[in-house]
């Protein structure tokens, strides 16, 4: 039988070798990538953390200028005066002449009843007329301001200290209120911090300010 | 073999001897050097915060001379295309100084390098093996190869020659002309492969264009054989030895091409990122004009602008070859033309704007014209002594039948 | 040509004894030169020249190094800290979204990245970069850093920019020692005992994302953080590189990063981008995003939305 030529043999070994390369490539290519199985594993997260809700507002008291027994201001109940007393047919803060005149309302067109319910006035109340407690306040925002709701109930909006796993944590959120002043809900300007700070090449070259 | 060690020793003994203005310049450059090492000595233990980078212009005037010294690496091969591609012999006898020039060169480089990383003692990281060696994804892996694989190469041709020539035996083709042809391509690939460096960075739109490889090539087919002219009028001038005419003729009429392709290749460049405009162009227009009241580069890159078309000028007179000052000017405004280009007129516009648009400028703090020194005058050593040595053993002045019987 | 001028009695010739007296004189100068590399040369541990890289690192290895980290940095900074080395979790990875219409531009994440990661103090470096916008123009050309006076002006609108934690990132392909590579949850990591200083990531990198520690690092001892983590926010050394690592110390063990809780107005939202019920999933699915750069197909994986 002839000999097999030289060449064929390097030609084996060639392809022997490319196929290796392509088998490490492809494997050194994917090791990276998770199997499904792992991934699903991650999802059987046994005990979910809660996410609190901070500074939902309570039952709001209006503090007079007589102290009580122990120095601090007395409190009273809306309901205190507004059972005992007309309120002023006005949205202007200024013309009252007892109680909320340093407020501000800046808030479209709202009125004051709006959302306070002028029935029982230790109560909120919805576009329908259902009362709601003040804790619920979030629920009058939701109302009008449907879009920003969702994206709050969906995580991108308002801000949350934390955990992101909840399934290792728990997480802290705002209410509406607090950044939102109920009358005023603008967001104020507020100072930045400070610009930053870049590298000022000395006095012998170009300064880099405007 | 028993003559090699001989052969050092001549050699360095060799190094050491010259007349008095031998004395003076490399006491000279020794001085300059050592207040480079000085600096680089601060820097690296005060951090390199002395100097005027920062993390908007992150590149200088280190990575701004590296640039140019590869291609005048480069370049110096120049003069082995014709003297061994053509069997041109008036080349072949000075072809030597081209490969010493590179080898200098080289070692120019890798000390640009080294005094511009963060971090130099870490340099053991590169090597392939023992540290992590990035190749080939990584660019800067490429360039190490082909940079030290070049010194290596021009190493081995030039001390084969002078070896074989001190002995005073003809050199066996086998072992040098391989060599040499291999050195042509491995030029050609140093300075591509640099380029490819910048080039391939998407996030800096000023060096990233295909232009740039070439533009490299050709600046450095300007600036070596400037180098190499103003190198032999030096010998010419100041030694013994002479040098023909032959060799200068041919470097000009290389030149005569490269600096008139260099100076279309800036129009092409000039042309694409006016026309355009846009964004992307804020680089160019920070270069040649300025942006928005920046302007510290535009005074160096008008000077090599008009450096480099004067010596082209000169160069293209017929007599350019015939008057010596002619030639020496042309060869200086060209040399130190590509070194503005190259150098500050590359690497620093491509840092401004940054990737975010905004202008933080730079220009080098006297620490960084103090290393740079020093490293240049390293490098004028290393030439000097080179050609100290390779001349009286090309002439025939010393050999080792001369050695053994004086 | 050597000459043998008037001979000394022993022998060498005036030349020889001068190129001897030239060469002593020399070796001082260069001694002198040099001298300023001794005192950095004693604050080098011949550990940490000889330390590995990271991913070759053993267990046992990373707790030597740790150690001994913790041991300088006391040394160092006065303070106490411990350092983690905490690995990426299967099932996870993260996904960073901003709300361009919420962000006041207050610059708040920026200060708080500054105290996390416990940077240089005298430059108040920090690994976001806040950019004001003019409205009606994505073009960062008009937009700037350095603004200054009450936030949010009316005609613009603000645009922090950090590391984007590219997919196709150029500044892992461009090192030349592998001393950045991108870890499995999608974070790109920095071994700072590794990196040489070349600065090549920071030309690479299309977002300004990369820092490089250009003198050693000042800060108080009351003011480090001391929970630290190996790849993330220990204390860097002088030279190497650094970048954001989305609080890699507190993200891997479940936290949210400290820019996102500095937020005052939420407009960050984070979160693993493989898990169909979280935040940032949400966010991709139902709002317009963008990244930025994307022509340079880097595929970040930072992204950008507005609300309306």
């Amino acid at each position: 039988m002839k000999k097999p030529p030289l060449i064929g043999f390097f030609a084996a070994a060639i392809a022997i070798t490319a196929l290796a390369a392509a088998i490490w490539i492809f494997q050194n290519t994917f090791s990276d990538f998770d199997s499904q199985s792992e991934r699903e594993a991650a999802f059987q997260a046994e005990a979910h953390y809660g996410v609190e809700i901070m500074g939902a507002p309570t039952t709001p008291t209006v503090l007079t200028d007589a102290l009580d027994y122990h120095g601090r201001p007395a409190e009273i109940a809306c309901a205190t005066c507004h059972t005992t007393r007309t309120p002023a047919a006005t949205r202007q803060s200024e013309d009252l002449d007892a109680f909320h005149q340093g407020l501000i309302m800046q808030h479209g067109d709202l009125s004051c009843l709006s959302c306070h319910n002028s029935e029982n006035y230790d109560t909120l109340k919805l576009a329908d007329g259902t009362p709601v407690g003040f804790e619920d306040t979030m629920l009058l925002c939701a109302q009008c301001h449907g879009p920003q709701s969702r994206d709050y109930r969906n995580g991108s909006h308002g801000g949350m200290v934390g955990y992101w796993d909840l399934s290792r944590g728990p997480r802290q959120r705002n209410a509406c209120t607090v950044c939102h002043d109920v009358h005023a809900p603008a967001y104020p300007q507020l100072m930045p911090v400070f610009p930053p700070r870049d590298i000022i090449p000395p006095k012998d070259t170009v300064h880099s300010e405007h | 073999m028993v003559s090699y060690p001989k052969f050092i020793w001549r050699m360095c003994v060799l190094a050491t001897e010259g007349n008095w203005l031998f004395y003076a310049w490399m006491i000279g450059l020794t001085a300059v050097a050592l207040v480079g090492v000085n600096a680089w000595a601060v820097q690296v233990t005060e951090g390199m915060g002395v100097t005027n980078m920062s993390d908007h212009v992150s590149w200088g005037l280190y990575i701004a001379n590296f640039t140019f010294m590869v291609g005048l690496a480069a370049g110096g091969v120049m003069m082995v295309i014709p003297a061994y591609l053509y069997h041109n012999d008036d080349m072949h006898d000075v072809v030597i100084i081209g490969e010493l020039l590179a080898i200098a060169a080289i070692f120019m480089c890798i000390g640009f390098v080294v005094v511009d990383l963060g971090r130099p003692d870490r340099f053991w990281h590169m090597i392939p093996g023992i540290g992590k060696f990035h190749f080939p994804v990584s660019m800067l892996t490429w360039d190490v190869i082909v940079l030290n694989g070049y010194l290596l190469i021009n190493l081995h041709i030039c001390g084969y020659l002078l070896y074989n020539r001190y002995r005073g035996i003809a050199p066996n083709p086998r072992w040098y002309i391989p060599f040499v042809f291999i050195s042509i391509a491995w030029a050609i690939s140093i300075h591509t492969v640099t380029a490819f460096l910048y080039q391939g960075l998407g996030g800096r739109p000023f060096w990233n264009t295909a232009l740039l490889a070439p533009r490299f090539l050709t600046s450095a087919f300007v600036s070596g054989p400037a180098f190499i002219i103003l190198a032999l009028e030096v010998i010419r001038y100041l030694s013994k030895y002479k040098v023909g005419d032959g060799a200068i003729k041919i470097l000009v009429n290389i030149m005569r091409v490269t600096i008139l392709i260099n100076l279309l290749m800036l129009v092409s460049e000039v042309f694409t990122e006016f026309y355009t405009g846009g964004s992307h162009t804020a680089s160019a227009k920070y270069l040649y004009f300025g942006l928005h009241g920046y302007n510290a580069l535009v005074p160096w890159i008008w000077t090599s602008v008009g450096l480099t078309i004067i010596a082209a000028i000169l160069l293209l007179s017929p007599k350019v070859t015939q008057k010596p000052v002619m030639l020496i000017t042309a060869c200086v405004f060209a040399f130190v033309g590509i070194w503005i280009e190259k150098g500050m007129g590359l690497i620093i516009p491509g840092f401004i704007p940054n990737t975010l648009h905004e202008i933080v400028e730079y220009l080098p703090n006297s620490l960084e014209w103090r290393v740079s020194a020093g490293i240049w005058a390293a490098g004028l050593i290393i030439y000097t002594l080179a050609i100290r040595v390779a001349m009286p053993i090309f002439s025939g002045e010393v050999s080792l039948e001369k050695d053994t019987h004086a | 040509m050597p000459e043998d001028n008037t001979k000394t009695t022993s022998g060498i010739s005036r030349r020889t004894a001068l190129k001897g007296v030239g060469a002593t004189l020399g070796a001082a100068a260069f001694a002198k030169a040099i001298a300023p590399l001794t005192t950095w040369a004693k604050d080098q541990s011949v550990d940490e020249f000889l330390q590995n890289h990271y991913r070759e690192l053993t267990p046992d290895q990373m707790k030597e190094v740790i150690a001994r980290i913790e041991a300088e940095t006391k040394e160092d900074y006065g303070a106490d800290v411990t350092i983690k080395d905490s690995k990426a979790q299967a099932g996870v990875k993260f996904a960073y979204a901003l709300n361009l219409s919420i962000c006041v531009g207050c610059r708040k994440c920026a200060k708080a990245c500054h105290v996390e990661n416990n940077h240089d103090r005298a430059t108040s470096n920090s690994y976001i970069r806040v950019l004001e916008m003019k409205k009606g123009s994505l073009d960062m050309a008009h937009g700037r850093a350095d603004y200054s006076g009450p936030v949010p002006k009316s005609d613009s609108f603000y645009m922090p920019v950090q590391c984007q934690q590219c997919d196709a990132p150029p500044c892992v392909d461009v090192c030349p020692v592998e001393a950045t590579w991108k870890e499995k949850d999608g974070i790109v990591a920095v071994d700072y005992n590794w990196c040489i200083g070349c600065r090549y990531c920071e030309a690479a990198c299309p977002y300004h994302a990369r820092r490089f520690n250009w003198s050693k690092p000042e800060i108080p001892a009351e003011e480090v953080n001391p929970v630290q983590g190996y790849l993330s926010n220990r204390i860097r050394p002088q030279g190497v590189m650094e970048k954001c690592t989305f609080c890699m110390h507190r993200t891997r063990e479940g936290k949210m990063p400290a820019c996102l809780e500095a937020c005052p107005t939420g407009a960050r939202v984070f979160g693993n981008i493989l898990d169909p019920e979280s935040e940032i999933r949400w966010v991709l699915e139902n709002k317009r995003v963008f990244v930025l750069k994307e022509e340079l197909g880097t595929k970040p994986s930072f992204y950008y939305f507005f609300d309306e």
